[in-house]
C-alpha cells in the first residue's frame, strides 16, 4: 500500500470520529446539568476531565488495536491482511447504510439509534456528575459505547499505518487523537461563549442531514479504499 | 401533586433556569407561575401521568421562556 491510500484512509477516519454524536451530545446534556448544579468555573472544570476521558478512551483503544493487529499479522505472516480489508469492506458497507438510515431515531430531535437503557443509563449518570473523577469516566465510558461504530476505523488506521513504515505512527496517532476531541471543545467552546442548551441543540438539529450524508460518503469511500486493499493483496 | 413530585418539579426546574442563566428572580417567579397553574389544572383529574404533568409544565413555561419550555420539553432526548 502505498502513502497515498494510507493518508487517505487516514484522513477518512479521522472524519468520521469527527461526525459522531454520541460523545458532543452527552457532553451537551452534561454540561447543561453542571452548569445547572455548580459555578461555571467548576462546570467547566468537569467538562474538561469529560474530554480527556473521551482522550484516553480513544488513545488507549487506538494502542490496544495497534499492538493486537501487529502482533497478529507477525503471527499469521501477513495471511490476516488479506483477510481484514474484505471483512472491513462489509463492515463499512453495513455502516454506510446503518448510519444514512438508521443514525437518528425517527423525530425532529438528536436522539440516536442507541438501545434505550444505554441512553438512559447516560443521561442519568451526566444529570448526577458531582466530581471530576465522575466527570472523567463518564468521558470514557461514552467512548465506549462508541465502538460500533469506531472500533472498525481504529483496525483500518492501524492498517494503513502498518502498511506505510514510512509514516511517523506515534506522531499520526497523537495527531488523530487530538483533532478527535474537536466537536468536543467546539461544544465547550459554545457554552463558554453564553450558547445555552436549547440553542445549541436547535443547531445540531438542523445539522443532522449533514451528519448523516457525510457518514454515509467517508463510510463508502471507506468500504472503497478497502476492497481497493482486498484486491492488492488478494 | 403531592409535595414530593412539587419539590422534585421545583429542584428540576431550579437546575435548569440557572444552566440557562435566567436571572434568579425571574426564574423563582416564572417557576412559581408555572407550579400554580399545573397544580390547579391537575386537581381536576384523577389520575395523572408523568407525561401530564410534563405537558402542562413545558405549556406554561413556554408563555414566559421559549428556551426553557424547549429544554425541559427535550431533556431526556438530546441523546
Amino acid at each position: 500500500m502505498g502513502i497515498f491510500i494510507s493518508v487517505i484512509i487516514l484522513i477518512l477516519i479521522t472524519l468520521i470520529q469527527l461526525f459522531m454524536q454520541l460523545t458532543p451530545g452527552t457532553l451537551a446534556l452534561f454540561y447543561h446539568y453542571a452548569l445547572g448544579k455548580n459555578t461555571f468555573v467548576k462546570a467547566d472544570n468537569f467538562c474538561l476531565y469529560f474530554i480527556l476521558g473521551a482522550e484516553i478512551f480513544i488513545g488507549g483503544m487506538w494502542l490496544i488495536v495497534y499492538l493486537l493487529l501487529s502482533n497478529l499479522i507477525g503471527e499469521t505472516s501477513g495471511i490476516a491482511f488479506k483477510i481484514v480489508p474484505w471483512v472491513l469492506f462489509g463492515v463499512f458497507i453495513a455502516e454506510a447504510i446503518t448510519s444514512l438510515l438508521f443514525y437518528y431515531r425517527k423525530g425532529k430531535l438528536t436522539e440516536l439509534y442507541v438501545p434505550r437503557s444505554i441512553t438512559n443509563g447516560i443521561t442519568v449518570k451526566a444529570k448526577s456528575i458531582k466530581t471530576r473523577s465522575d466527570a472523567f469516566v463518564l468521558g470514557f465510558i461514552v467512548g465506549a459505547f462508541e465502538l460500533v461504530f469506531t472500533l472498525p476505523i481504529y483496525i483500518a488506521g492501524v492498517i494503513a499505518l502498518l502498511e506505510s513504515p514510512a509514516l511517523p505512527r506515534a506522531a499520526i496517532m497523537i495527531l488523530y487523537v487530538v483533532i478527535s476531541v474537536i466537536p468536543l471543545f467546539y461544544m465547550r467552546t459554545l457554552f463558554r461563549l453564553d450558547h445555552n442548551l436549547a440553542e445549541i441543540e436547535k443547531k445540531r438539529v438542523k445539522r443532522k442531514a449533514f451528519i448523516k450524508i457525510g457518514l454515509f460518503i467517508t463510510f463508502t469511500l471507506l468500504a472503497g479504499t478497502m476492497a481497493w486493499l482486498g484486491v492488492q493483496y488478494g | 401533586m403531592d409535595s414530593n413530585t412539587e419539590k422534585e418539579l421545583r429542584k428540576e426546574l431550579k437546575i435548569h433556569a440557572r444552566a440557562l442563566r435566567i436571572p434568579v428572580g425571574a426564574a423563582e417567579s416564572f417557576i412559581d407561575a408555572t407550579i400554580k397553574v399545573v397544580k390547579n389544572n391537575l386537581k381536576k383529574k384523577t389520575v395523572i401521568t408523568r407525561a401530564d404533568l410534563d405537558r402542562l409544565v413545558v405549556k406554561e413555561l413556554k408563555k414566559y421562556n421559549a428556551d426553557f419550555a424547549y429544554v425541559y420539553q427535550n431533556r431526556d432526548k438530546i441523546i
